[in-house]
């Protein structure tokens, strides 16, 4: 006689376990119920359903209980929630939530898949109308709705973890200015905090106001907008809250029903999904699974274990007696343009489990290149491998990087399910050809690396030890080349390059411990094995300077700069602010295009240097480049040594970076302020000055001086307002306007004066239009930027263009004729973004 | 301690690289009879083909890269004639002052590599016809392209330089036809498995010539005619030959070395030839099927790479071992990428085993993440396990992004000597832009089932 399976619950596990059933036994019952609209559904894909990446929401739907009905025969209830088990009776109670009505079924097995719920705890205000959690389908059409009626500009997301992350991703990708709140000091719980600082960096350059070590205190809901207000004293207004701050098991049904829960709420099962009641078994995010590594009870909310799990129930509902050994927890999340990934177990977890770094395991970061480097868009994988030791078993990994990062946490994944220690590692045979990986696979490299050091060819070091060092007894030696260290170094450091180090090992004290770093670890690791064959006690920073730098990124102590030899001999500063100068330059302009792409180490800022230092003040170098750091970097290496960003692009794999050697285009005050800054030249720059311009003269050089100044300092970093007032209201002016009702006046004003940027004229030397068109010529031929290419760049560069309403409504210039992206304001407004400033120029 | 490397390539400049790592002191000589050591021979068709645009980033390292950073001698254009193991010493020609001397070791790695097979077809030696091997071979391809605005390609050979010489040349703008004496291209997949290929090279307007071999080039002043044995006669201003390669082994040979049939120097799994202190890495030994344990010849530079760092450890003392080639591969199909790890189906019937009986296969067709994230592109894998243990032999995929990723998983589970019902137990990362929630080869597992 076929058996009676009840379900509870019909997403993942639940769904999996009803579709498996079918499949072994044609005649069993199978009734699912589930309190929700909708079974089967893709709840990983609804932060990009948000974000319009995936456009149909019916692909949402994986299954309608219709085609659970049609093609697997199962009685899908929806909108039925169960609401009392009774084990004795083998029956349970069901409410039509549609009715109110109730009524029961008996089983001969039950299946709870009942899954989690977002956590919402008792935050003062945390009910407001537009703070959401996102789980389900009504969930995300909630927010959908919200987002299309509402005009929504900011966002707060609470929690950093996967669902927070992609909504973050999701709502910036919809023009939204994210703000996103994290309790705990790193995002991605399941990654350690070494590796999180990638992340960190990553998201704070898209913009995103990423705030740690900072609970919510509470919501304060004023009509459309909420303000965040935080444990820490921070306010954050938005338009739209979303919550994730992580689930809990929906399993009070399995608590009332007597079955076993752990602390944590999960129901326990044994190793065949079987709760403490013999016919009753529970699957996917309710359930306490083992962990994989450590053995050890945990919660796994994930989507591939609770589908696994399904399928396996349903075989052993059936008598085929299968186990389950647990998770790993094996993940990954695309992060903006960076993609984490990881497997097993993480420095926390060990340490929590009382294990020790050094005795009971080690870990080590590497570098590689997603693929080989000559070959285009290879991306820098930045990889921890977590091992046993003495034994070497393999038992964590981590990475985050481009492309190719989830192949190796799978590959290392797969190893760790086979039980693979470090040795096997470098074993693997992987698929090598140029677009796809190295001779040697980055997997292969972290094998190698951890070998290494288990065989004692070396010991290493960690870049979070570096902070207490014992200097008197240590020295720290950078073997990079000089110019390397422009892009930062260790404090206290000294810099023999690796392939000057023999001819130099007398500069070196023999009584005391060496610590060796280079850019990833490669030069490094030729240096220890020169200082330990001759006798010196050495340690190896693993992960290098790229490592080192990644923590510390946001701590200024702990980095030092160097201006290398890069100086500037001859600076030509604009002395009269009216003045304009870019088209005036002696030599013809050269513009060099470096393709950078692929190359790590010492990495593109080499090719940079080289280029910059063979050519002449003000002209060009364009360099692409797939290095992640590089694109980070770039800015501040600018400031450092004197040189001018003119644009920095990025399309997801490559950066575009547009450097002027020198900054004859900044003005008295902003080129001092940088000599200043070369100078001391310790620190990156992080006070914003200001700077607000005044533009009264609609002259075509003067629009350009101002637009030349305020790229410049947009570029610095610095906070830039244009305020067009008077004649300056024709550069703002659209070339083909709509028609707008005007007086007879205002028409011919409108008629008289040029019309936008490309019908501007110059104050001296137009004759008559020659000379303006003889400018727009030598500006193309020297590769100076058009002033519409520098109006672009400005905007792009968020520089603030205000035009001044009272002299617009005395010119009777109306908004609509107005380029987009100009907002309008009166004297006040200039007044105060003036205050702020400590440069204000008036052209 | 002297070390005496021939060639520099991947598995000698491996060698000589480690070993430095682990001997400040020893003398450390590579000689290598062409202009340029350690470079990336993968990327040969790539500069061809503009992709790589400059010469440079395909040398991982030069002489004086060698000499700054290691410390190593690096004589390039020095031809080694003579192995004279008993009283260890080697003969060494310089090419360009055709000076010779003898150069004495410790210790010997042959590293001499393998070179294009050119067979005794008439014309051969004509000036529009190539291989790819070299950088100076490379930089003739391009010189010969550019010189004569080369409109028509013909490759003989269908392999990964073939298939990748294809797309580079059509990337060019060139007319491109290849010709392939078997009934399929790139050998290490099944017929059914390459058919995918055929077809999407055909869709690239690739004339395909299959089944059908070279009777002999007909050279003019400027073209080229190739004449198939099946009586085609195509024209063309260049033609690729990329038949396949055979190891550079005489030098051993000559010095009484054992050789094994197809010519590959025989070592342990230390790395040892037969002869006292000599040692061979790279494609020219002989390697252990992983999968099948028979002796075999596997030319990849994954392997070679492995090779040399484990012949440092042995001469160093270090206890290491080379364990087997799988052949790994994977080649880049103009929008497809092909890949194969393990024993295929010809293989397996060379041994007489049977479909059914001693062995099973499975071949899916999925897609490589969500089909509801944008992108999903179509890819099929195909798996061969024995029976009855369900031990996994090998794979082939074919498909869009994320085949490398499966080749390498499945890769993994072979060297672990996983079977069938290990694969949907494995835990992989999931999300939706990267995978599904059951991944492919978890459903290949699944699949699995019913055999056991």
């Amino acid at each position: 006689m076929s058996k009676k399976v009840l379900i509870i619950g019909g997403v993942a596990g639940g769904a999996s376990a009803a579709a498996r059933l079918r499949r072994m036994d044609e005649n069993a019952e199978i009734i699912m119920f589930e309190r929700g609209d909708y079974i089967s559904f893709a709840n990983c894909g609804l932060p990009y359903y948000i974000g319009n990446v995936i456009d149909d929401r019916s692909k949402l739907l994986l299954q309608t209980p219709e085609d659970m009905k049609s093609r697997f025969n199962v009685d899908v209830r929806v909108k039925n929630e169960v609401i009392a088990i009774d084990p004795d009776s083998k029956s349970i109670t069901v409410k039509k939530l549609e009715t109110g009505d109730t009524y029961e079924e008996t089983y001969d097995d039950l299946v709870i898949s009942t899954g989690s719920s977002p956590l919402k705890p008792p935050i003062p205000g945390i009910d407001s109308p537009n703070v959401f959690t996102i789980w389900n389908i009504p969930d995300t059409d909630a927010i959908k709705g919200y987002l299309e009626n509402n005009d929504v500009k900011t966002a707060a997301v609470i929690g950093g973890g996967f669902i927070g992350i992609e909504m973050a991703e999701n709502l910036h990708e919809l023009g939204i200015q994210v703000s996103l709140v994290e309790m705990a000091n790193q995002v991605m719980a399941p990654v350690d905090f070494d590796m999180a600082q990638y992340l960190h960096k990553h998201i704070e350059s898209k913009n995103v106001d990423l705030i740690l070590n900072d609970g919510v205190k509470e919501f304060i809901n004023t009509g459309n907008k909420t303000t965040v207000r935080t444990a820490g004293g921070k306010e954050i207004e938005a338009d739209i809250v979303i919550l994730s701050i992580g689930v809990r098991p929906n399993s009070q049904l399995a608590k009332d029903a007597g079955l076993e829960l752990n602390d944590r709420g999960g129901v326990v099962v044994d190793d065949q999904l079987r709760t403490s009641n013999p016919n009753i078994y529970a699957v996917g995010d309710v359930i306490q699974v083992t962990d994989y590594i450590n053995k050890v009870p945990t919660m796994v909310p994930l989507a591939g274990p609770a589908n696994k799990q399904g399928r396996m129930v349903a075989n052993n509902i059936l008598g085929k007696s299968e186990k389950y050994n647990g998770t790993q927890g094996t993940s990954v999340a695309k992060v903006f343009d960076l993609t984490v990934a990881n497997t097993g177990a993480n420095e926390k977890t060990l340490n929590r489990l009382g294990k020790e770094y050094g005795k009971d395991y080690l870990a080590i970061q590497i570098h590689p290149g997603s693929h080989a480097g000559y070959y285009p868009g290879s991306q820098t994988l930045n990889m921890k491998l977590i091992f046993e030791i003495p034994s070497g078993k393999v038992l964590g990994a981590q990475i985050v990087g481009g492309e190719g990062s989830d192949k190796r946490v799978d590959v290392i994944a797969a190893s760790i399910r086979f039980g693979a220690s470090v040795y096997d590692l470098k074993e693997l045979e992987l698929a090598y050809a140029p677009p796809f990986s190295s001779g040697k696979d980055p997997v292969n490299m972290a094998g190698f690396t951890a070998c290494n050091i288990l065989d004692n060819d070396m010991e290493t070091i960690r870049s979070e030890e570096i902070r207490d060092l014992d200097l008197d007894n240590t020295i720290l030696l950078d073997v990079r080349t000089p110019v390397e260290r422009t892009l930062g170094y260790i404090p206290n450091s000294i810099n023999i390059p690796v392939d000057e180090l023999r001819e130099n090992l007398d500069r070196l004290d023999k009584n005391k411990t060496i610590v060796v770093y280079c850019a990833v670890g490669v030069r490094a690791w030729v240096a220890v094995r020169i200082l330990m064959q001759n006798g010196f006690k050495v340690k190896n920073l693993t992960g290098g300077y790229s490592s080192y730098g990644a923590l510390y990124y946001n701590d200024s102590e702990m980095i030092s700069y160097s201006d290398g030899d890069i100086s500037n001999s001859s600076q030509t500063p604009v002395s009269e602010t009216t003045k304009s100068a870019p088209a005036e330059a002696a030599h013809p302009r050269q513009k060099i295009t470096l393709d950078c792409t692929g190359l790590q180490c010492p990495g593109p800022i080499m090719q940079v240097y080289n280029a910059i230092k063979n050519i002449n003040d003000g002209d060009t170098v364009e360099i692409t480049a797939t290095d992640m750091g590089f694109g980070a970097d770039i800015g501040s290496w600018c400031r450092r040594t004197n040189n001018t960003l003119l644009k920095e692009e990025f399309d997801g794999k490559v950066t575009k970076v547009c450097i002027m050697k020198g900054m004859e285009n900044q003005s008295v005050e902003s080129a001092s302020e940088f000599c200043a800054q070369g100078a001391t030249a310790q620190q990156p720059a992080k006070e914003y000055n200001d700077k607000t311009m005044v533009v009264f003269s609609g002259d075509l050089d003067k629009a350009l001086a101002s637009f030349i100044i305020a790229n410049g300092a947009a570029a610095m970093g610095r906070k830039v307002t244009m305020f067009f007032t008077f004649w300056g209201l024709n550069i703002l002016r659209k070339e083909n306007p709509p028609t707008v009702e005007k007086t007879l006046i205002e028409k011919m004003f409108g008629w008289m004066m040029p019309r936008g940027s490309k019908k501007l004229k110059l104050s001296q030397m137009n004759m008559a239009g020659m000379g303006t068109k003889m400018m727009r010529m030598v500006m193309n031929d020297k590769n100076v930027s058009s002033l519409e290419d520098l109006i672009k760049l400005a905007m792009a560069n968020g520089v603030h263009l205000v035009a001044c309403s009272m002299s617009m409504d005395v010119m009777g210039i109306k908004e609509e004729e107005l380029i987009e992206g100009v907002e309008l304001a009166g004297v006040a407004n200039m007044l105060a973004a003036a205050e702020e400033s400590d440069t204000n120029l008036f052209i | 301690m002297k070390l005496l490397i021939i060639g520099g390539v991947a598995g000698g400049a491996s060698a000589a690289a480690r070993y430095r790592r682990l001997d400040k002191d020893a003398q450390i000589t590579i000689i290598d009879k062409g202009d340029f050591i350690s470079f990336a021979n993968c990327g040969l068709p790539y500069y061809i083909g503009n992709i790589v645009d400059d010469q440079k980033q395909l040398l991982a390292a030069t002489p004086e890269s060698m000499k700054e950073s290691y410390n190593i001698d690096v004589k390039i254009r020095n031809l080694a004639t003579e192995i004279d193991v008993k009283n260890k010493k080697v003969t060494v020609t310089d090419m360009d002052t055709k000076d010779t001397r003898e150069e004495d070791y410790d210790k010997l790695i042959i590293a001499t590599g393998s070179s294009p097979v050119k067979p005794p077809i008439p014309g051969i030696d004509g000036k529009n016809i190539f291989t790819v091997w070299t950088i100076p071979d490379a930089e003739s391809i391009k010189d010969h392209i550019k010189k004569n605005s080369v409109k028509k390609a013909v490759i003989v050979g269908g392999g990964f330089i073939g298939i990748e010489m294809a797309e580079n040349l059509k990337h060019l703008g060139l007319e491109v036809s290849i010709i392939e004496m078997s009934d399929q291209v790139m050998a290490p997949l099944d017929r059914e498995m390459a058919d995918l290929i055929h077809d999407h090279l055909k869709d690239q307007n690739i004339e395909l010539v299959l089944g059908d071999g070279v009777k002999a080039f007909e050279n003019d002043d400027k073209n080229t005619t190739v004449v198939t044995q099946g009586g085609k006669r195509i024209e063309a201003e260049l033609v690729i030959l990329s038949i396949g390669v055979k190891p550079n082994s005489k030098l051993a040979a000559d010095a009484g070395i054992e050789v094994g049939e197809r010519g590959g120097i025989k070592v342990s799994d230390k790395m040892e030839t037969s002869a006292q202190d000599v040692y061979a890495v790279g494609d020219v030994i002989e390697v252990v099927d992983y999968v099948n344990k028979t002796n075999t010849m596997i030319p990849l530079a994954g392997p070679a790479n492995k090779q040399g760092r484990i012949v440092a450890n042995t001469i160093a003392g270090i206890d290491d071992f080379y364990s087997g080639t799988q052949g790994t591969s994977v080649v880049k199909v103009f929008d497809l990428v092909a890949c194969a790890t393990g024993s295929n189906e010809k293989t397996l019937s060379k041994f007489d085993m049977i479909k059914g009986s001693d062995y099973e296969t499975i071949t899916i067709e999925t897609q490589n993440h969500a089909d509801y994230y944008p992108n999903a592109e179509k890819m099929t894998i195909k798996i061969l396990f024995n029976l009855p243990e369900g031990r996994l032999l090998g794979a082939q995929v074919i498909g869009g992004q994320g085949s490398d990723k499966r080749i390498d998983i499945l890769s993994t589970v072979i060297r672990y000597n996983g079977a069938v019902s290990d694969l949907k137990h494995l835990e992989f990362a999931y999300a939706p832009p990267f995978s599904s929630s059951k991944d492919p080869i978890n459903i290949l597992g699944y699949l699995g089932e019913k055999f056991f």
